[in-house]
């Protein structure tokens, strides 16, 4: 993140008090859209569910909505395992 | 270019029925540990950690890779946890090559495990799920009409799988590791064992083991002094296919064949029978050696049981295969993989002991997994090439 702002993030938090832990951990800044497809409150489909935030970040960019973008994917309760990448447009 | 990637070090555990004295992160760990300490290094000096094993209902717990990373040195670390049924130890190992080949990480640690005393592998593998053929009394039940097919398309003689047996369970005898050791087999002990599934007997299936393999893997300029010299690899190669589909030959699977041709190529191997020196395979069943020397090129279709019958497959054979004494001899499912790929390298970097091969310097290892559907493979090498 030290490299640039992001304009949106998809955060895999499956539950909210998550989603507040990942914003602080990885320095978003309060304008940064979060979660603009409903995250995985929306819709969980489990082990697909962190595959899909990076599909949707990069479905931002392919639409023009945003030029960098930051997905995440997590696996157990207490945020053990993480996978974060940034995406650009062209 | 790819980076060339070297295996340093290699553990694995004692095997037994029932690992008691351990709990599942201390299986793995002694493992793990005894890896590191053949490569020199500690679990810090590892970038990331790559483990693999069967299906999570083999011991009940899930997603066991969650709390295992602590045990792994894996906290604050990439870890990669694979399932590719029981070809998994293998295809873990890969992955942990493939990241260092794609130059991503200098040094990685791979574990490959099963604690089958924690649960009932037969009755995980029971379980109807919607829609796929149900296996039924476990693997033998699935596997046994597979070698009846072979007996008759070979005409090979009714006591290849014996012989198989026998020369496995010796060889065993000289593996410090080895789960099952029968100090004075012989032939008629094999023969007039139990019929389990027609046509396999009780002496000629894999046991329920608890175990654990781990190997370090490292970039040409991540290497260590070690004691014994580093096992390159040469080739890797994957295949994968469907439990069913209609004409599926499931005794000389296509996959395994498209591995084998894939991994002799990137090999720049011709003739696998004259070139390799060793070959470790995945051979549950006793009549599991003849069918995939046939299917990995080593023979042709047919003749495979020839090897067995003339010895070329025993430890002064021309090709000994199995000198661990294989998953006959040991079988923690999800390290089974792993073993024989580790076995290979052992061999190449001369630290078999008893059961190594002279001279050995190219050795392939191999596991397949499901219904004989994923297929892994690797070729290393005492030479760098």
């Amino acid at each position: 993140m030290a490299a640039g702002r992001v304009d949106v993030a998809e955060l895999h938090a499956p539950f909210t008090h998550q989603e507040l832990i990942l914003r602080e951990a990885l320095g978003l800044a309060a304008d940064v859209e979060i979660n603009p497809s409903g995250g995985a409150l929306a819709a969980n489909p489990m082990m697909a569910a962190g595959l899909i935030r990076i599909g949707e970040a990069a479905d931002r960019i392919a639409s023009g909505a945003a030029d960098r973008a930051l997905a995440h994917a997590t696996s157990g309760p207490c945020l053990q395992q993480n996978l974060v990448c940034v995406l650009e447009g062209a | 270019m790819a980076e060339r990637c070297a295996v340093i070090g290699i553990g694995q555990t004692e095997h037994s029925a029932n690992r008691d004295d351990v709990s599942l992160p201390g299986l793995l760990r002694e493992a793990a540990s005894r890896a590191l300490d053949d490569a020199r290094l500690s679990y810090a000096d590892v970038d990331a950690v790559v483990i693999g094993k069967a299906p999570d209902m083999f011991e009940g717990i899930m997603m066991p890779e969650i709390f295992l990373a602590d045990a792994l040195g894996a906290a604050g670390k990439p870890m990669l946890r694979v399932h590719t049924a029981g070809s998994v130890g293998g295809s873990t190992a890969i992955v942990a090559a493939s990241l260092i080949q794609a130059g991503v990480h200098e040094r990685v640690l791979t574990v490959a495990f099963e604690k089958q005393s924690e649960s009932n592998a037969m009755w995980a593998l029971t379980v109807a799920v919607p829609f796929q053929q149900a296996v039924v009394a476990g693997a033998g039940g699935y596997f046994s009409p597979l070698i009846r097919a072979y007996m008759r398309r070979s005409d090979a003689p009714e006591d290849t799988g014996i012989r198989v047996a026998l020369k496995d369970r010796l060889n065993a005898l000289k593996n410090p590791y080895a789960h099952l050791k029968f100090p004075d087999i012989d032939f008629e002990q094999v023969a007039n064992s139990p019929m389990l599934w027609d046509p396999i007997r009780y002496l000629e299936t894999c046991p329920s083991s608890d175990g654990a393999c781990a190997m370090v893997l490292a970039r040409e300029d991540a290497l260590t002094d070690t004691e014994h010299p580093p096992a390159w690899v040469r080739a890797t190669a994957m295949r994968s296919e469907p439990t069913m589909f209609a004409g599926r030959d499931q005794v000389n699977p296509q996959a395994g064949k498209d591995c084998a041709a894939e991994l002799y190529r990137k090999a720049g191997i011709s003739n696998p029978r004259r070139e390799i020196d060793c070959a470790e395979i995945y051979v549950p069943f006793s009549w599991f050696e003849p069918m995939w020397m046939e299917n990995f090129g080593f023979s042709p279709e047919g003749e495979g049981w020839k090897m067995t019958y003339e010895g070329a497959t025993a430890l002064d054979g021309d090709l000994p295969v199995n000198m661990s004494g294989g998953v006959l001899s040991s079988n923690p499912i999800g390290a089974s993989g792993m073993l024989r790929f580790a076995e290979a390298a052992m061999q190449v970097r001369g630290q078999a002991g008893e059961h190594q091969v002279d001279g050995a310097r190219l050795a392939l290892g191999h596991a397949y997994g499901g219904g004989s559907q994923f297929f892994a493979s690797w070729i290393v090498s005492s030479e760098r090439s």
